[in-house]
């Protein structure tokens, strides 16, 4: 994601994913059965195909791109991750603008609505620090990566990863994690 | 793990379809089983929804007397909004629609999505978030506390209340104030497998049980080597009397098999937990022993109490033509 992103590479990362979902869908319901009970990977999975159906369709603006992208979502699933992407997607298409700004709308619409703030190991986290990576023209891959490796060693605070308490130190948030493979993927 | 089934992606729609088919008084609109006779015109509608592999929760108690409509998600992974939206639509008889949920991040805002959309169309809604669970955190939490069997009760008596003509704010308050007086236990001794899934995403070693563990198996409070049924009986009670900010009283004893747990077993729980109750001064004015919220073949039980007050029981003891429901 950058100041240039345009419909059609949003169209293109998309089938970039799609085309390698296997991959993430193992290594995503390997990371949940740590903690989880196993299907983040087929979350992601049914979230990507619903994806994939609407950019072969014509090729409108990134932000109505983002908002059928999010309704589509909000249709394959209702765990709660999809739930969170739904919203996300959803606002930032809403919202418009700079990547920066359609993902300061996404982080503001999922904590309203999902309970879960900065800093509770989660996929918002990770969506704050590429948020403050792009917004200072850095990679958002690294970004993700970085977010990953510092939440590791922190306790999660909300969601069924709660109630491992310290035991979730030294895991990955499947979610984080997610994040992390859709934009290395998206950019691969 | 051997299942009976054709394929993963049609599992739940089979069984729904099967559920359908084998009682009466179900129908099913996609993932939304509603009552085969509608809404009840002027009366208010009770509506749930949740992950699928817990029968006969969530959409097993859909009956006259109990629900109205539940949305259907898939296994362990709660419906999508639209999918709830359908199923208010499918409860509301013009009085509005009370969702009593059980306490799940996807489920909670799935049904808020969809109840903020109803409501924009001119409906009526109000939400319940059932928390019985006291292995998922301390009574200071009690906010967070996930749902599990004990939310029948709630099911139960806003569905008798909504029946009888109750308004949309009372029968919000019975689902609140059942759910208030509900808490609950669950011990798990083997996993369940998501159909579809490569492996578990749990284990219970061989010759232990974990007391706590979640409908999902989420980690419990304890792992250890499984005793007799007395001593896990005397586990679970005590942990729930000491949740209980009365004392003595009158209570509904539900006793629950997480799937695997035959009849057998449950009676040898019962049996023990009705004796520390009596040993505690708590008299059991109503009990249920059965399968109500499953994780498919997953082994264990559960155990909830509801505190009674004569308004409960009377809701408790209203008829209902639900199957999985005693007469």
């Amino acid at each position: 994601m950058t100041d240039g992103l345009s419909a059609a590479g949003l169209a293109d990362a998309v089938k970039r994913i799609h085309d390698r979902v296997d991959n993430l869908r193992d290594a995503l319901d390997a990371a949940d059965r740590v903690m989880g009970d196993g299907d983040t990977g087929m979350t992601i999975a049914s979230v990507v195909a619903a994806w994939n159906g609407v950019i072969a369709a014509d090729s409108p603006d990134v932000a109505t791109l983002l908002q059928r992208m999010g309704r589509e979502t909000r249709r394959a699933t209702g765990s709660s991750l999809g739930s969170v992407l739904a919203i996300g997607l959803t606002a930032a298409g809403k919202s418009g603008g700079s990547p920066v700004q359609m993902l300061d709308a996404a982080a503001t619409a999922i904590t309203e609505r999902s309970g879960a703030v900065a800093g509770d190991k989660t996929i918002l986290d990770s969506l704050l620090a590429v948020r403050d990576a792009l917004a200072r023209q850095r990679s958002a891959v690294d970004a993700a990566q970085q977010a990953l490796d510092d939440f590791r060693s922190r306790e999660a605070k909300v969601g069924r990863a709660r109630i491992y308490g310290a035991k979730s130190i030294g895991h990955d948030d499947p979610g984080m994690l997610a994040a992390l493979l859709l934009l290395r993927t998206a950019q691969a | 793990m051997k299942k009976l089934i054709n394929d993963p992606a049609h599992y739940v729609d089979e069984a729904l379809e099967g559920l359908c088919g084998a009682f009466a008084g179900y129908d099913k609109r996609g993932r939304v089983i509603a009552r085969a006779g509608g809404p009840s015109p002027g009366k208010v509608g009770v509506v749930t929804g949740g992950g699928f592999g817990h029968l006969p929760v969530f959409a097993g108690y859909v009956a006259n007397g109990m629900l109205g409509a539940c949305a259907v998600g898939d296994v362990f992974a709660g419906p999508p909004v639209d999918v709830c939206h359908q199923a208010i639509r499918a409860a509301d008889g013009g009085a509005g629609v009370v969702c009593v949920l059980g306490n799940y991040g996807g489920d909670r805002m799935s049904f808020a999505q969809a109840c903020e959309e109803f409501e924009d169309d001119g409906g009526a809604t109000a939400t319940v978030i059932v928390a019985d669970d006291v292995a998922s955190a301390p009574p200071t939490e009690r906010a967070k506390r996930r749902g599990v069997a004990g939310m029948v009760f709630a099911f139960k008596t806003a569905g008798a209340a909504a029946d009888a003509g109750a308004s949309l704010d009372n029968v919000q308050w019975v689902a609140r104030h059942t759910a208030d007086r509900t808490r609950s236990i669950g011990v798990a001794l083997s996993p369940c497998l998501i159909p579809g899934a490569a492996a578990p995403g749990f284990s219970v070693p061989g010759g232990e049980m974990e007391l706590g563990m979640g409908i999902h198996g989420e980690p419990g409070v304890e792992r250890r080597a499984l005793p007799r049924a007395d001593a896990v009986a005397r586990a679970m009670v005590e942990r729930l009397l000491a949740d209980r900010e009365s004392h003595g009283g009158r209570v509904a004893m539900l006793v629950n098999s997480l799937g695997a747990t035959p009849l057998e077993e449950l009676l040898i729980l019962y049996r023990a937990a009705a004796a520390l109750l009596a040993a505690a001064g708590v008299e059991i004015g109503i009990r249920y022993v059965g399968h109500y919220a499953t994780s498919m073949e997953m082994a264990g039980c559960s155990v909830s109490l509801c505190d009674l007050d004569p308004e409960i029981e009377s809701l408790l003891m209203q008829p209902t033509d639900c199957p999985f429901w005693p007469r």
